[in-house]
């Protein structure tokens, strides 16, 4: 690749030959820009043509890289005038946020700053002569310092022009006049060194001859010397005359040469007397003059008649053709003639001198020269037209923006927005866009980004964001400059990055961090993308990331370990909820973390958590849960509770029940599982009446180890019926079970999905099926039933209930009627009772019975059992409004209780069931499902799989689990467990231990008061007779109960079942 | 704060400054390393004058020109070579002494003044791995022959200089490889992200920075395998930045990280920091002890700024130092600096800033 410099700053316009060595005429040329800006690579496009130029130079070799406004980038000495005044930039964007133009303070601090500019372009541009001086064996090189050197000489001359005539602060003093054109001679005399060479060789040929008059150049020393105004000057040279001591006309001369010299004071007074005293002089020169006392030496008279003020001594072609410029002879000619005239008179006069100057110059037209002194700018600063000088100076500079965006940027704090010659917009406007040109001019080098950014924090209108607007047609507002800025590198992303977040752009933060974190995804260094993806905040890359990491783990338990095991992942913290991916691989981490801290129990949670949150991808759960098996098998501890097993179960089963894992390694963690579950349930002491959840846990345990282990599922089977026993002998009515009947689970256990809780940020599940996690069956009633108020405690002190298929009313004869019995222990629950208060007196006075009266109230019992709310005894104000809503003619429903989202669709276990259901949105967003009719329903519940939902949005659970809607007054909650015959067994083995136990099976009911502990309301199992009892009106009424909630879940029937 | 500060246009936005040894302030070397330029990037030696003399411009003593961002710059304080990362990834080690002496001492007790840059052998790089490993983004220096160098990728390395003269005594054989003689089974260790930082704590243990915030510690002895602790601030990741042990103290580390966040660690503390102050809102770019008053200690930031903070006795005992919840920030450089400060360098008495806006600052006289 080779590098071309084309495009010179002086013709922008120009066209430039591209040295393309192997284009020959007719091939096809491509182009693309640089992301910066101001430069161009242009390549020999392939046959097809491709936009991709790396593609298209590998087929034709070469990459042409075209840059213009290429000042700053390969001179050391632009370069630092471009730092250097940066620096200075800012300080007067210091001073004019202060004030503009205000206080006489900022306006010295500023008079100060534009000295600091002349003083770094007078030292850049000796500097640039230096090296060109040195750069002999580079003539292309030197040519071009040259160049420079002398355009930023020409600059500072017409920098200082303006800061005499309009920075300086005594501008506004009409006393300032006579100053000011002082300051400008001295300015067209610092511009034009001449006459101070002339006297230098003078002096060295003095040394030779002794008559320096006979010089050529000594009499236009004298002259120039006096049209400068340096009269002191002038009569030492004249003093050098060789019969200066001599000759009377010499002496008179120097005598003249005494000029008087204005020294400003903030005092008009000094004015007049400075006029007088001038006017006093100059008569006195022309009376000597008159006198022709000179006459007879013409050079001597011309002195004197210059002195004098005469206009046609000026108009001399000698004179004028001293003089460089025509800004000089007007000068000189209004310092000797009209010195304390205002600065009106420069505007006035110039065309003259302009004519006077040019007249012995007919070569000479306006625009010759070296383009910036040639006089059209500094005339227009004579008549006072700054803004028009500096649109001239620009079009003269050409793409070096540099001098006018400094020039006006000083303009604009000291004279604020009303200045001459503005066109439209004002000043600041031409500012800007002068200030946004320079800007983009030096994007063509990346090195200058910082500051091309820093002077675009001043341009307040189109420096940030884009705005339609003609003059920032070219300019690159910071938004769009910052992200094209190459991150090169993490050090210099961070730059960027800290450039963004210091400007409050956020979005061009975020896309910068995003292009970073992006690039290092490609090449693969995950934790770099990830922290980047997450200063971007952006979930999707965060997201990617994690599917990065859990793509290498490939789904199996050692590369997901080998995933998690990036300490990247460690201090994620809030950073890990961006995405549910990265979520679960920090809390996989931290489950391996603490495994191998040996924090086992935190371990556990945090599995049971992953587990039953659902966050984790179902293809993971198995690795999962063999991650968990050295756990599981720790023999002398136990470390997960008999909860968190049951979550693990949940998954395991939901695992079955997808067939998406293979059955052998399933069957080893069932195994483990069980076993597991078995120990803790000893070492937790498992209280059935302290937890209502546990005996259907218990149950679903039961059936898992149908399939592992016999031993085990004997085990927990007479746990399950020391369960049911004690609670039907100490606890109020808990179970209801029918001896003998067959029954299967519907609902075998609890599984609340638990909301993934991080942080204060809620998160669900994506996948739009769902599996139900509780299902309410609302039993109404349209029409009230005439209930028999005395049925219901007949039927409830039926001694049993017969066998399957039996009579079409169960009869839970063995109610407990503890609470009956001891009205003062166990509170009847009433209207607005608390459900987790009546948890706490049941298991309160579980333990008092431990202790004391336990026995006693076991042998009692069996008597004194009676439904509470079916006591004849109570008042009837008490099941009033139970019975009221009792309905003669139930419609079933189901409700799903405060889901979110649509319902996509139902699956059946039997595909072919032609099962009508609608799903119906209650006001109180509760859905129900309403059944064509009563058979349907019954089909439904007997093979509803799943119900797909569909989440609409992932900021809240997609079902909410915990109750949604008070319970109304007085409600009451039944649960029902019917035994199985493997029950049945131990529970005869037990009873034979036990003969107090009661005979006639598991039959227990519990009434709940209502308010139930989020997630432990009821439990059901759902036995055959049960099922028909359903269809009949007044079960409900039997019951007292006009609300069940099922748990669904699971299909698949235990091993026991035969049904 | 400093009795003298004089300031220096450089034309190239210094990336990187190195002090060429603690003993010669009275006229000190530095060398300076500039980024962003392309092909016309450059490492420059810099001589300064006694007491920062005449306008307190250095003499630019010797240039080399190298083809990528010059990223990390480093002195040995013995031999006084030159170890510079670069942005292409490579590692590169530089004579800066006379032809006679790469390494040798000359037994007098007295070292040249380091005049000339000149590379010693081929520069080094890890081996290629299927991404590569990015721009160097941290390097210490130990006892002469080892440095230990993080890259972006995350890789981490322990390299020694092995000076191979052959018989016809030309020393330009000398040639960086992963170091045996750094102790360890492994010299070749990967970190999870961008190492930011990294300094020796001792003779076998070194400490470094990343991209997520973690500050961790290797046992050299057991190598760059895996880490022997990890320290992390609590809360959300902050990247850090540099890390810089306590010169008496080494058990003392000082970070800085994004958000001008100074946290001061006491290694033997178990996860998190012994101080964390907010500076302002730029980036923390570098941290420095003071070679001796080591309760002084000098931060650059993002924002230019370059403070100095007077630590105090954390009074748990053990001579810990800690930093108060408001520490006195003096400001070392003139407020007109606004710019980032990339980098600096502090002698006993001498103190050499560069900065974004291509600033070469020398400061004398900055002891308190």
């Amino acid at each position: 690749m080779f590098q071309g410099e084309a495009a010179s700053s002086q013709q922008p316009e120009s066209s430039v030959a591209l040295p393309l060595p192997t284009v020959e005429a007719g091939c096809q040329l491509g182009a693309a820009w640089s992301s910066l800006g101001a430069v161009v690579t242009v390549f020999k496009a392939a046959a097809a043509a491709s936009s991709r130029p790396a593609v298209a130079a590998a087929s034709s070799g070469h990459l042409l890289e075209c840059r213009w406004s290429t000042e700053f980038h390969d001179c050391d000495t632009l370069r630092r005038l471009a730092a250097e005044s940066h620096r200075v930039f800012l300080t007067c964007q210091r001073l004019g946020d202060a004030s503009v133009g205000s206080s006489a303070e900022t306006r010295e601090a500023l008079l100060r700053c534009s000295k600091e500019y002349r003083a770094l372009m007078h030292d850049c541009a000796s500097e640039l002569m230096d090296s060109a001086a040195a750069a002999t064996d580079e003539p292309e090189a030197a040519a071009f310092l040259e160049n420079q050197s002398q355009l930023l000489a020409a600059c500072q001359i017409l920098w200082h022009l303006v800061e005499i005539l309009w920075v300086a602060p005594r501008y506004q003093s009409a006393a300032a006049a006579p100053q000011i054109l002082l300051e400008l001679v001295d300015w067209a005399r610092l511009h034009c060194p001449q006459p101070d060479r002339w006297i230098a060789e003078l002096l060295e040929s003095a040394n030779a001859t002794d008559a320096p008059e006979l010089h050529q150049r000594f009499w236009d020393s004298l002259y120039l010397l006096v049209l400068q105004g340096r009269t002191v000057d002038a009569r030492n040279l004249l003093s050098q005359h060789s019969q200066a001591g001599r000759q009377q006309q010499l002496k008179d001369a120097m005598e003249l040469l005494n000029m008087p010299k204005y020294s400003f004071v903030r005092d008009s007074q000094s004015v007049r007397k400075f006029d007088v005293a001038h006017c006093l002089w100059q008569k006195d020169v022309r009376v000597r003059l008159e006198a022709g006392l000179f006459a007879a030496h013409p050079q001597l008279e011309l002195l004197v008649e210059l002195l004098a003020g005469d206009e046609d001594a000026f108009a001399r072609p000698e004179i004028v053709g001293l003089c460089d410029s025509w800004y000089q002879l007007l000068l000189a000619r209004l310092l000797l003639t009209n010195p304390t005239g205002s600065l009106d008179c420069l505007g006035r006069e110039a065309p003259e001198a302009e004519a006077l100057y040019k007249r012995d110059r007919p070569s000479q037209r306006d625009g010759d020269g070296d383009g910036l002194l040639d006089g059209v700018l500094v005339r227009l600063l004579f008549d006072g037209q700054v803004g028009q000088f500096l649109a001239e100076a620009a079009g003269c500079l050409g793409s070096n923006w540099w001098f006018v965006a400094h020039l006006a940027d000083l303009l604009h704090h000291c004279l604020g927005g009303e200045v001459g010659g503005c066109s439209g917009g004002g000043f600041g406007a031409i500012r800007e866009h002068f200030l946004l040109e320079y800007s983009h001019s030096m994007l063509g080098r990346a090195a200058l980004w910082q500051l091309a950014v820093s002077y675009l924090d001043y341009c307040s209108n189109y420096g940030r964001h884009y705005q339609p607007s003609p003059h920032a047609a070219a300019a690159t507002p910071q938004e769009a400059l910052l992200v094209r800025v190459p991150p090169e590198s993490q050090r210099k992303a961070e730059q960027i990055f800290a450039a963004c977040h210091a400007r409050g752009l956020l979005d061009s933060a975020n896309t910068v961090a995003r292009t970073v974190a992006r690039r290092a995804l490609d090449k693969g260094c995950l934790g770099n993308a990830l922290t980047w993806a997450i200063r971007a905040r952006d979930p999707r890359l965060v997201a990617a990331i994690a599917d990065k990491f859990l793509l290498g783990a490939g789904g199996d338990s050692a590369g997901l370990a080998r995933a998690a095991s990036a300490d990247a992942l460690d201090c994620l913290a809030t950073s890990a909820l961006l995405s549910n991916r990265m979520a679960f691989l920090c809390q996989y981490k931290l489950f391996h973390d603490r495994v191998s801290a040996g924090q086992l129990a935190e371990a556990a949670d945090v599995a049971a958590q992953l587990l039953s949150s659902r966050m984790i991808p179902r293809r993971y759960w198995l690795s999962l849960l063999q991650d968990c098996l050295p756990l599981l098998e720790l023999r002398h501890q136990a470390v997960f509770t008999s909860a968190q097993l049951f979550d693990l179960m949940h998954a395991l089963a939901e695992l079955r029940q997808a067939d998406c894992a293979p059955a052998e390694r399933l069957s080893v963690v069932q195994a483990s599982l069980s076993d597991a579950l078995r120990r803790a349930m000893i070492d937790e002491n498992f209280h059935y009446s302290s937890a209502s959840s546990s005996l259907m846990e218990l149950m679903l345990a039961c059936r898992f180890s149908a399939s592992a282990n016999s031993r085990h599922r004997s085990w927990l089977l007479r746990r399950v019926s020391m369960a049911t026993h004690s609670a039907g002998a100490e606890s109020s009515d808990w179970f209801r079970g029918s001896a003998g009947a067959s029954s299967r689970f519907l609902t075998p256990f609890s599984s609340w999905t638990r909301v993934w809780k991080l942080g204060s940020t809620m998160y669900s599940m994506k996948p739009a099926t769902l599996y139900i996690d509780r299902l309410e069956l609302i039993i109404k009633s349209d029409n009230p039933v005439c209930m028999d108020k005395s049925k219901p405690p007949d039927t409830a002190r039926e001694p049993s209930i017969p066998a399957a298929g039996g009579p079409s009313i169960p009869q839970p004869s063995n109610m407990e009627v503890d609470s009956a019995a001891n009205p003062a222990e166990t509170p009847t629950p009433r209207s607005g009772a608390s459900q987790n208060d009546g948890f706490q007196v049941v298991n309160r006075r579980r333990r008092d019975d431990k202790t004391s009266a336990g026995s006693e109230r076991k042998r009692q019992q069996p008597d004194e059992r009676t439904d509470p709310s079916l006591d004849p005894k109570r008042p009837k104000e008490a099941n009033a409004g139970t019975y009221a809503k009792v309905a003669t003619e139930p419609k079933f429903k189901i409700c799903m209780e405060a889901s979110i989202g649509m319902i996509d669709d139902f699956l059946w276990e039997n595909d072919a069931l032609d099962i009508k259901v609608e799903a119906i949105r209650n006001a109180n967003g509760s859905v129900i499902l309403a059944f064509k009719d009563e058979a349907q329903l019954e089909l439904a519940l007997a093979n509803l799989v799943s119900i797909s939902w569909d989440t609409c949005t992932t900021a809240l659970p997609p079902l909410v689990v915990e109750r949604a809607r008070p319970p109304p007054p007085c409600r009451r909650y039944r649960a029902f467990y019917s035994g199985s015959r493997s029950i049945e067994e131990i529970r005869a083995r037990l009873l034979s231990k036990n003969p107090d136990l009661p005979q006639d099976g598991i039959r227990a009911f519990k009434e709940v008061p209502a308010k139930g502990a989020p997630g432990k309301t009821l439990y059901m199992g759902f036995s055959a007779e049960w099922e028909d009892a359903l269809k009949k009106d007044d079960f409900a009424a039997y019951i007292g109960a006009w609300k069940i909630v099922f748990h669904l879940l699971l299909r698949r029937r235990p091993a026991g079942d035969r049904r | 704060m400093a009795s003298k500060v004089a300031a220096k246009f450089v034309s190239y936005r210094v990336s990187q400054v190195a002090l060429a040894s603690h003993y010669t302030d009275k006229e000190p070397v530095v060398a300076a390393g500039s980024w962003d330029e392309g092909p016309s990037n450059r490492i420059q030696l810099l001589g300064y004058g006694p007491e920062l003399d005449a306008e307190g411009s250095p003499r630019l003593l010797a240039e080399h020109r190298c083809h990528g961002d010059v990223m990390c710059l480093r002195f040995d304080p013995i031999y006084q070579n030159l170890f510079v990362g670069l942005g292409t990834g490579e590692l590169v080690a530089m004579a800066t002494t006379a032809e006679e002496e790469p390494g040798s001492n000359n037994g007098s007790g007295e070292r040249q003044r380091p005049r000339l840059l000149r590379l010693l052998g081929q520069g080094w790089r890890p081996s290629t791995d299927s991404f590569g490993s990015g721009a160097v983004s941290a390097l210490a220096i130990r006892d002469g022959w080892h440095a230990l160098a993080g890259w972006e990728s995350g890789r981490l390395v322990c390299c020694s200089l092995a000076v191979e003269v052959p018989d016809g005594g030309c020393s330009d054989a000398a040639t960086l490889r992963p170091a045996s003689g750094c102790g360890g089974r492994e010299s070749v260790g990967l970190d999870s992200c961008c190492v930011t930082g990294a300094d020796f704590i001792d003779q076998n243990a070194a400490c470094t920075v990343n991209s997520m915030g973690q500050l961790k510690l290797w046992d050299l002895r057991t190598g760059l395998g895996q880490y022997d602790k990890v320290l992390t601030v609590a809360g959300d990741p902050k990247a850090m930045h540099c890390a810089r042990r306590h010169p008496a103290q080494p058990h003392l580390v000082a970070t800085g990280a994004s958000g001008g966040c100074l946290c001061l660690w006491d290694l033997r503390q178990e996860k998190f920091p012994v101080s964390i102050v907010e500076l302002d809102d730029g980036h923390v770019t570098q941290v420095e002890f003071h070679p001796v008053q080591g309760d002084l200690l000098f931060v650059s930031t993002m924002a230019g700024q370059l403070y100095a903070i007077r630590l105090s006795d954390s009074g748990g005992g053990g001579g810990s130092a800690a930093l108060t919840d408001n520490p006195h920030l003096t400001a070392v450089l003139p407020a007109s600096q606004k710019l980032p400060v990339n980098s600096f360098c502090l002698g006993e008495d001498f103190l050499c800033a560069g900065t974004e806006d291509e600033l070469l600052y020398a400061a004398a006289g900055v002891c308190l």
